[in-house]
């Protein structure tokens, strides 16, 4: 799983901030610019998730999240639950693998014992939020083509529109989206919402990230809340991040089951 | 009166433009109205099964649903029909009105299934199997998941189900076609069953579509037919037709502009006001040629309204009363099934009092009929009646004693309440589909109860979810339950996968935290909208669905009442039970419509016994004015028992429809018996003058009313075909019963009102005016 935090939000330092490229960029550019700020070596954040259904009850959850990318930019996740009280202790491991299916694992504390289990696919949704793992996932460029179509302002940024749809069939039908519109903000490059467009061709869920911050000295940017709303439903997931750490310089070891069994 | 006809004689012209008018306006009314679309208003909001039922589907959501069947004879484990299963389910989620993320299949449910390698949370039709070994992999999967085995997939393996949940305003008809047409493409070798709220309802609009399109022009072309054998000639022929065809609009009319929504019941509108103004148009003309051989066009229309008038709207009067009796009924679609009727009959009223003497006046004069002197074969029959009446009066009152009593062995055994399903003919394709559920996979129609832990979390709780099981496991050993399902089997499930699969595994675990920490592992990779039909946001309410493999009330009615029972004496302060699902729906109705019967009975018998006590100012006259009436009552209960027909929303009509008009017969008999005693004939006499006059008048309009009422035989509808076949019978009874039974009765009694002379002219013409109805309807 790739970490949840970098859905929305591109890093880009102060310094490339200044110097913009006024230069006409296409859709893929941006894309990658995007892409290219959302590197680092590794991140923890505590985060709180809220479900909201239709009626406005909520169900909450706050987790600590911790991600770790290797040299073949294969990413780990360690993710321990803190609340609510019954599920405290509860821990989700994953470990992706360039050559075979990524691994998971769950433990649960109440039976104490940990259990591998099945990858997800991307049109799943992540812990029964309004979130796929397609939508959390890092994007791979070469499945999409970008087009950018316009420019828009939202609450007072300025942002570029790229529309992004699968490149082909086989694409098409792992993507929960016929098309996506993302907006890109023209100085940080940091997306500030999505559109998302199912196989009908129907809006059905927006994304919407703000609080964008700096983190520490890093320079690097992240959004500190980030709410999805699926129209359909009237379902809503938010999710507000704090206290958030970036190339602390976290060890490998963490991501294992020993520290899924016993936390960090 | 006088000053009414006048006008219209003198201003025929106006008097048409002004129905014409009103004609304009309820044809614009009739355009607004829509179809009923749910049972959601048919009963009283303050009605405790209502409100839970309310409660429930606001705690659990009220989507519609549509379920879309596969059936192959020969298994549906085979790369074939598993394509087709992943493919129909792809194609639901495009498909408008349907939401994508709620499509369930063998190809969407996430099945947890625990195994040596760790837990395994994906569909069981993950991927269109290509080799043998996968379709067993899928086979096992699914036989070996007592979430899926006999619920989505038959026990056999011959028959599944996807089910999709649909967005809360969809085209129902769009929809419906779409579905029809996705059937159409994947049809054979597989065969295709579709259900669910658009489809149910759509066979519902088509049945009453069916019924308008068919049902209409037949009674209209019946109602032609006699009106030919009766008069003709084309005026004969036209203007009571043009009464019977406004009466119509104008009734529609009534209903749009009222904003009533068009139901099975109120569908019956329509035909019933052929049937019952396809008397009126007739009474007015005869009246009126009668006349006409006396005296010039003017004055035959001026006097004959004078004189029939009066009795026309006494009719009118007590057959819309008959109707309105029909108010007493909680139950939202008899009642303005009432209100309709009621206003429809004074409407016919209305337009055959002002439109046939105004189109009499204007149109050209025909030549003066002479009437055929002589007695008819038919008079003849109808002499012998009358001597038959007294002379064998000790066996006509003892045989309608016997066939009460008889009837009452018959009411005893009357059965009440309906089911949806049972609207439908037997072999109609959703009936047939609904077995193949029930056959199948437990069951079409459902109880939901839900358990209501009384705060947060509650539903978490081992104790309660045991409960739930024990209860469960109860349930299901009721008779015609098929199976139940409940968030505590989820549970089960997963503990028993986090067991290697282990079959003593599945239970409830001991402790909250991990029934808590299951929930958040299924979490993982689930919707936001799983188990919202099973346990509320809050987890303090959960719902246990009973699905019932029968549409049989009796043994629904045993069921709840079980059920109540057990969790009474079971669930203690743990949680508290409540009812909902469509069956609860028809249970509720069940009550409404017994009580709502008896009093209609009770009041429309004493509304007649306060009439005919007026118009004879007589106490006797009023209760022998009943006693044929409530015989026949009786007679059409005791029919119904006999028959196995039941007691719904179609047959509770047929009593205040019956009174109403079977009332007419009692006032035109008795008061022409009374003129005829009055004038000093003895009972043998009298009873044949009166038979051969107003008793012919009541076997032509029985007649042209039946012609009407029979159409109904022909409805899509079964309550509509009994409903044709026992007001048919009811109005023989009661003509049997005045012809017969009043002249037994009244020749053993010899009233005192039958004895009274008359002197004061008002009276005198006011007996004539209502006598003039009774002249024999039909000249030739």
């Amino acid at each position: 799983m790739k970490t949840i935090f970098k859905i929305s939000l591109v890093v880009i330092s102060l310094t490339t901030c200044v110097h913009v490229n006024l230069k006409a960029q296409t859709g893929l550019e941006l894309m990658q610019k995007n892409n290219s700020q959302i590197s680092s070596n590794d991140e923890q954040v505590d985060l709180t998730m809220e479900l909201v259904n239709s009626k406005n009850m909520k169900r909450t959850r706050s987790i600590k999240l911790y991600s770790i990318t290797d040299n073949n930019n294969n990413e780990s996740t360690l993710i321990q639950f803190l609340a609510p009280a019954d599920v405290k202790g509860t821990g989700f491991l994953e470990i992706e693998n360039s050559d075979r299916e990524d691994d998971q694992w769950l433990y649960l504390p109440a039976l104490n014992r940990s259990r591998r289990i099945s990858a997800n696919n991307e049109t799943d949704n992540f812990m029964g939020s309004d979130f796929t793992y397609e939508d959390i996932g890092n994007e791979n460029l070469d499945n999409f083509n970008y087009k950018k179509t316009g420019e828009e302002t939202i609450n007072g940024v300025n942002c570029f529109v790229v529309e992004a749809t699968p490149k082909n069939e086989d694409i098409q039908k792992q993507s929960g989206y016929q098309k996506r519109e993302l907006f890109i903000c023209k100085e940080t490059y940091i997306l500030t919402k999505v559109k998302y467009y199912n196989k009908k061709g129907e809006l059905f869920k927006v994304l919407h990230a703000s609080d964008i911050k700096t983190i520490g000295s890093t320079g690097k940017f992240r959004a500190h809340t980030i709410v999805m709303e699926n129209l359909k439903t009237q379902h809503k997931t938010n999710l507000l991040f704090s206290n958030y750490s970036i190339d602390s310089g976290m060890n490998k070891e963490f991501f294992s089951k020993r520290y899924l069994e016993g936390g960090i | 009166m006088k000053k009414i006809a006048d006008f219209i004689t003198k201003f025929p012209w106006l008097v048409i433009v002004i129905v014409i008018g009103i004609t304009v306006f309820m044809a614009m009314g009739a355009q607004k109205i829509e179809t009923q679309n749910t049972h959601d208003s048919e009963l009283p909001d303050n009605d405790p099964i209502v409100k839970t039922i309310e409660e429930l589907e606001e705690v659990f959501g009220d989507k519609d649903i549509v379920l879309f069947a596969i059936e192959n004879t020969s298994g549906i484990y085979n790369e074939n029909t598993l394509k087709k299963i992943y493919n129909i389910s792809e194609d639901l989620k495009y498909l408008d009105g349907i939401i994508a993320d709620e499509v369930t299949s063998l190809s969407t449910i996430n099945n947890i299934e625990g195994s040596d390698w760790g837990l395994n949370v994906e569909p069981v039709l993950q991927n269109i199997p290509k080799t043998e070994q996968e379709i067993n992999k899928i086979r096992q999967s699914v036989e070996s998941n007592r979430l899926l085995d006999g619920r989505l997939v038959s026990e056999t393996g011959d028959f599944t189900v996807i089910i999709a949940n649909l967005e809360e305003h969809y085209e129902q008809t769009l929809l419906a076609g779409a579905l029809f047409e996705l059937a159409d493409k994947y049809e054979g070798p597989e065969s295709i069953y579709l259900a669910g709220d658009p489809i149910q309802q759509e066979e519902i609009d088509q049945g009453i579509q069916g019924d308008i399109s068919k049902l209409m022009p037949l009674a209209l072309l019946l109602i032609l037919i006699g009106y030919f054998l009766s008069f003709r000639s084309a005026k004969g022929v036209a203007l009571p037709f043009i009464v019977v065809l406004l009466s119509v609009i104008w009734a529609m009319g009534t209903m749009g502009h009222l904003g009533f929504k068009m139901n099975v019941v109120t569908s019956a509108i329509p035909l019933l006001m052929i049937a019952v103004s396809s008397s009126y148009g007739i009474h007015i003309l005869q009246r009126y040629y009668d006349e006409r051989l006396k005296m010039d066009k003017s004055d035959a229309v001026r006097f004959s309204f004078k004189k029939i008038v009066p009795a026309i709207i006494l009719t009118g009067i007590t057959s819309a009363i008959g109707s309105a009796t029909l108010l007493v009924f909680k139950v939202t679609s008899i009642r303005e099934f009432g209100i309709i009727t009621s206003i429809g009959i004074i409407n016919i009223v209305i337009i055959s009092c002002t439109v046939i003497p105004s189109m009499l006046m204007l149109l050209k004069s025909t030549d003066k009929k002479k009437k055929k002197e002589g007695v008819s074969v038919f008079d003849r029959f109808l002499l012998s009646l009358a001597r038959v009446a007294i002379n064998r009066r000790a066996l006509i009152v003892s045989a309608s004693v016997a066939l009460t009593l008889v009837s009452i062995v018959g009411l005893m055994h009357v059965r009440i309440g309906n089911d949806f399903i049972e609207y439908f003919p037997p072999n109609h394709r959703l009936r047939n589909t609904f077995e193949k559920f029930n056959h199948n996979l437990g069951g079409a129609s459902y109880l939901d109860i839900m358990i209501d832990g009384n705060e947060e979390d509650a539903i978490k709780n081992p104790e309660l979810l045991q409960k739930m099981v024990d209860f469960q496991a109860f349930i299901e050993k009721q008779e015609g339950v098929g199976y139940t399902s409940s968030f505590a089997d989820i549970i089960r499930r997963i503990n028993k996968e986090m067991h290697e699969g282990k079959a003593n595994f599945e239970t409830i675990p001991e402790s909250q935290d991990l029934v808590a920490q299951y929930l958040l592992l299924y979490s993982m990779s689930g919707d936001p909208g799983d188990f919202n039909d099973l346990v509320d946001y809050g987890y303090q309410r959960a719902k246990i669905r009973v699905m019932l493999e029968t549409t049989e009330q009796d043994i629904h009615k045993a069921l709840h009442a079980n059920i109540m029972e057990y969790s009474e004496a079971n669930l203690g302060n743990l949680a508290s039970v409540e009812f909902g699902g469509d069956v609860m729906f028809w249970l509720a109705q069940v009550k409404y419509i017994v009580s709502g019967k008896i009093q209609n009975i009770v009041l429309a018998i004493l509304v007649v016994l306060l009439v005919c006590v007026l118009v004879f100012r007589s106490f006797i006259g009023g209760l022998l004015s009943i006693v044929p009436l409530t015989i026949s009552s009786m007679l059409t209960f005791g029919l119904m028992g006999f028959l196995g027909i039941r007691l719904e929303t179609g047959t509770a009509i047929i009593t205040a429809i019956g009174i109403g008009i079977g009332v007419d017969f009692a006032i035109h008999f008795l008061m022409r018996f009374r003129e005829e005693r009055s004038n000093g004939n003895d009972m043998l006499k009298s009873t044949e003058i009166t038979m051969i006059t107003s008793g012919k008048a009541i076997i032509y309009d029985v007649i042209s009313n039946i012609i009407g009422f029979i159409v109904f035989i022909f409805s899509g509808f079964i309550p509509l075909q009994n409903f044709g076949w026992l007001i048919s019978f009811t109005m023989i009874t009661v003509a049997i019963g005045s012809l017969l039974v009043f002249p037994a009765l009244v020749s053993y009694v010899n009233p005192k009102f039958m004895r009274y002379k008359l002197t004061d002219t008002e009276e005198t013409e006011k007996t004539s005016t209502t006598e003039e109805k009774l002249e024999p309807a039909l000249v030739e």
